[in-house]
């Protein structure tokens, strides 16, 4: 009997060790390929689509205004949508599971940050062949060349994000700074820079501090947290000239950094931003901070019980002689493992499409600007907001960033390179000084790329 | 024996065997498939560069060398033997002195026991947000923990937020929760200890303190052994920050970064799949060690004894 529980147990190790070698990926994805554009209209398909489970049902209704004009051209084809967990921390791990079972979608959400995994883990095709076909004209090529990876371009953006800065109205206006009008504050312009911001912020602690303990206790100027935001941190690091590598080595002990600090530090001392480690919960959309750094559209903002109607809008604050301000997109990669290359390309098109974008607008899922330019140039693309500088988003193309602080590196130091900085950035507000706060990155960063 | 007879004589041990197999079909399935499979599995990995999307190379042992090098493990080696260091001993004899609470024979202790196990069949993952909610570190709406303390006097504590030491002790506080767990253990020791041992004591003029030190504390002393060893193995393994503590678990600063920590995210965030496995098997070596080490000085003391 111990013989045949001997060979048993052999047996099953040695299938073990098998069938253990797992499905991988295999294919080319950045070669060149066929590619059909004339896709039968009435052809019958299902087309998975990944959307992110937890960020207020954003992404899939925003599918969902796209499925019903995609429906009119392909009555055949049911757009269903695929809903994963999907953040800076599990997206490595969503694709992959998907990928082991077989189950990776036709189309898979992506973003700035999280786009350099999916292309360097070749999870997703190389869509030039695809690109060639469109006239770029129509469109804001830049956005389309944000997900680029060793020069070829991977994601469809579904629309534009800039970083642009919200305040609230009411708050402004209580400190007597005035935010419309004739007598409209000289520093709230589209031009308005790093320093016209801490002064005006300047301006309302003053008026706050002189009733801090009772009305204003948690008011300040803008919430910490947002400080750790990378489309916030990064191109306040690269106006102030700080580099976190270059030449692949660690870059960050440098005077330029040491700026990049001290303005940060400038705005704890200022008591315009809360200590990071202070607990301080004061928040734009509770009406306790006056400003707020976004994204998102002004119909997202409107939503916010306490400041909707009395919010507007302008530009991320420049920096220096060479600013620079956040952007980034979110959109869809085509899977290496689809079968439907072509027609999830189709949906692709049409989502980019004027139809397509206009049906995205018409939802009022979010509203941000087009990555169309006939769209963005007649304003359409924030109905109802037209009271509002809507210029703000689209100003200073010329200076708009994404973070690519992480490229050249493996992808999976990506995470940990991001953390480092993110550390360094909260840091930054701490009480730790300035070159405890640089000597940490120095080692975090050392050890992310080791 | 002729060759017929042996064979006949094997037909009917394997006939008269069959119910038995088929008895222990399903657990033999589940263990090869849940357990034997992955194990396997994982060896082949470490020895692998694997991604789970797109790569799947032989290394040989580049992932057990890098482990050495690696400076992210030396400070999850650090924080994890910090942890032990204060968590096993704590636990130990808080677990020992509740069950002699829970021990004594009064009306109504049923319930306290009940009680005090709950923690252990609440999932960790709704722990984890109970806790970050009682040790929460806020001006305007802080956690019950520094309510007490700001009442007190005293300023918040940032708990596991801090980027130094007082995150692992907040975490110390918090595994306390899961006393119960080592409590029914030692409570199951003390049932074994025979009644009339404590009788004899107490006819012989022993008072309560005589028969704790003389009669429960060296009965139950076997079962030392066995909770000293879960108590190392899940100490070593504790990866319960990553429900709670910023950078999945990790803590700000590294300060709650412990080995199994580390190998979650390299296994999930990072997608280094192999190199997790092979320091999920660095692990399981160093735990052997220990346990090894453990029965050994047991059998020493009690040849000794």
């Amino acid at each position: 009997m111990k013989k045949i529980c001997a060979i048993l147990l052999c047996l099953c190790f040695a299938l073990s060790f098998t069938a253990c070698a797992p499905k991988i990926q295999k294919g080319d994805t950045s070669g060149d390929y066929e590619i059909n554009l004339d896709v039968d209209p009435d052809i019958t398909a299902t087309l998975d689509v990944l959307v992110p489970d937890s960020d207020g049902r954003l992404e899939s209704d925003l599918i969902d205004a796209l499925a019903a004009g995609f429906k009119e051209k392909f009555p055949n084809v049911t757009i269903r949508k695929r809903p994963d967990q999907i953040s800076d921390e599990m997206y490595g791990q969503t694709i992959g599971s998907l990928q082991q079972a077989g189950q990776l979608p036709d189309l898979v959400y992506t973003n700035t940050a999280l786009y350099y995994l999916l292309v360097d883990k070749k999870a997703v095709v190389n869509l030039e062949p695809y690109f060639a076909t469109l006239n770029m004209g129509d469109y804001y090529e830049e956005y389309f060349n944000m997900g680029m990876y060793e020069g070829k371009r991977y994601i469809v953006p579904r629309n534009v994000d800039t970083v642009v800065t919200y305040y609230n109205t009411e708050m402004l206006e209580a400190a007597g700074i005035k935010t419309s009008g004739p007598n409209k504050d000289a520093r709230l312009n589209n031009d308005w820079t790093w320093d016209d911001f801490v002064s005006v912020n300047e301006d309302l602690v003053a008026f706050w501090d002189t009733d801090r303990k009772d009305k204003y206790t948690y008011n300040y100027g803008m919430r910490q947290t947002v400080f750790d935001w990378e489309s916030v941190w990064n191109p306040i690091m690269l106006s102030c000239g700080a580099h976190a590598f270059t030449d692949g080595k660690v870059s960050i002990d440098s005077q330029q950094t040491r700026d990049f600090v001290e303005m940060y530090k400038k705005l704890t001392a200022d008591k315009i931003v809360p200590a990071w480690d202070s607990g301080s919960n004061s928040r734009f959309e509770q009406g306790t901070a006056a400003f707020e750094f976004m994204s998102v559209g002004p119909a997202t903002v409107n939503k916010m019980a306490l400041v909707k109607g009395k919010f507007d809008v302008l530009p991320f604050p420049l920096i220096g002689e060479n600013p620079a301000v956040g952007t980034g997109f979110a959109g869809w990669g085509i899977s290496a493992s689809s079968a439907k290359r072509d027609l999830a390309w189709k949906f692709l098109e049409y989502m980019i499409s004027e139809e397509g974008q206009m049906a995205m607008i018409a939802s009022g899922v979010n509203g941000t600007p087009s990555v169309r330019r006939s769209i963005n140039e007649e304003g359409s693309w924030a109905r109802g907001f037209e009271g509002l500088n809507l210029e703000a988003f689209t100003q200073h193309a010329e200076y708009k960033v994404t973070p690519g602080y992480f490229k050249g590196f493996d992808s999976s130091k990506m995470l940990d390179i991001q953390y480092a900085l993110q550390q360094f950035t909260r840091n930054c507000l701490s009480s730790m000084s300035t070159t405890d706060c640089i000597s940490t990155a120095v080692s975090a960063l050392n050890t992310a790329i080791a | 024996m002729m060759l017929s007879e042996r064979r006949q004589s094997l037909k009917k041990k394997i006939r008269k065997s069959i119910p038995g197999w088929l008895f222990i079909l399903p657990m033999t399935v589940g263990l090869c498939l849940f357990t034997l499979y992955p194990i396997v599995q994982s060896i082949m990995y470490s020895f692998h560069e694997y991604d789970l999307i797109s790569v799947y190379t032989f290394v040989g042992v580049r992932n057990y060398i890098n482990i050495f090098r690696d400076p992210a493990v030396h400070k999850a080696l650090v924080n994890t033997l910090l942890f032990a260091v204060c968590n096993i001993p704590l636990m130990l004899v808080l677990t020992y002195l509740l069950a002699l609470l829970l021990n004594i024979p009064l009306k109504g202790i049923k319930v306290f026991r009940v009680l005090y196990y709950l923690p252990c069949v609440i999932p960790a993952i709704a722990g984890g947000v109970l806790w970050s909610a009682i040790m929460k570190y806020g001006q305007e709406a802080p956690g019950i923990f520094n309510q007490i303390r700001v009442a007190l006097g005293l300023s918040q504590s940032k708990y596991f937020l801090s980027g130094d030491f007082e995150a692992i002790r907040a975490i110390l506080v918090m595994n306390i929760w899961g006393i119960g767990g080592g409590t029914v253990i030692w409570l199951a020791a003390f049932k074994n200890i025979p009644e009339q041992i404590y009788e004899a004591a107490r006819i012989d003029g022993a008072g309560k303190i005589t028969q704790l030190f003389r009669i429960t504390l060296p009965l139950s002393g076997p079962m030392l052994l066995y909770n000293l060893i879960t108590l190392m193995i899940a100490t070593i393994q504790f990866n319960g920050t990553i429900a709670f503590a910023p950078y999945t678990g990790a803590g700000n600063n590294n300060a709650t970064l412990m080995l199994g920590v580390k190998i979650y995210i390299d296994a999930f965030n990072r997608l280094k799949i192999g190199y997790a496995a092979a320091m999920s098997w660095m692990m399981m070596i160093v735990t052997a060690i220990i346990t090894f080490l453990m029965f050994r000085v047991n059998r020493w003391m009690n040849n000794d004894g």
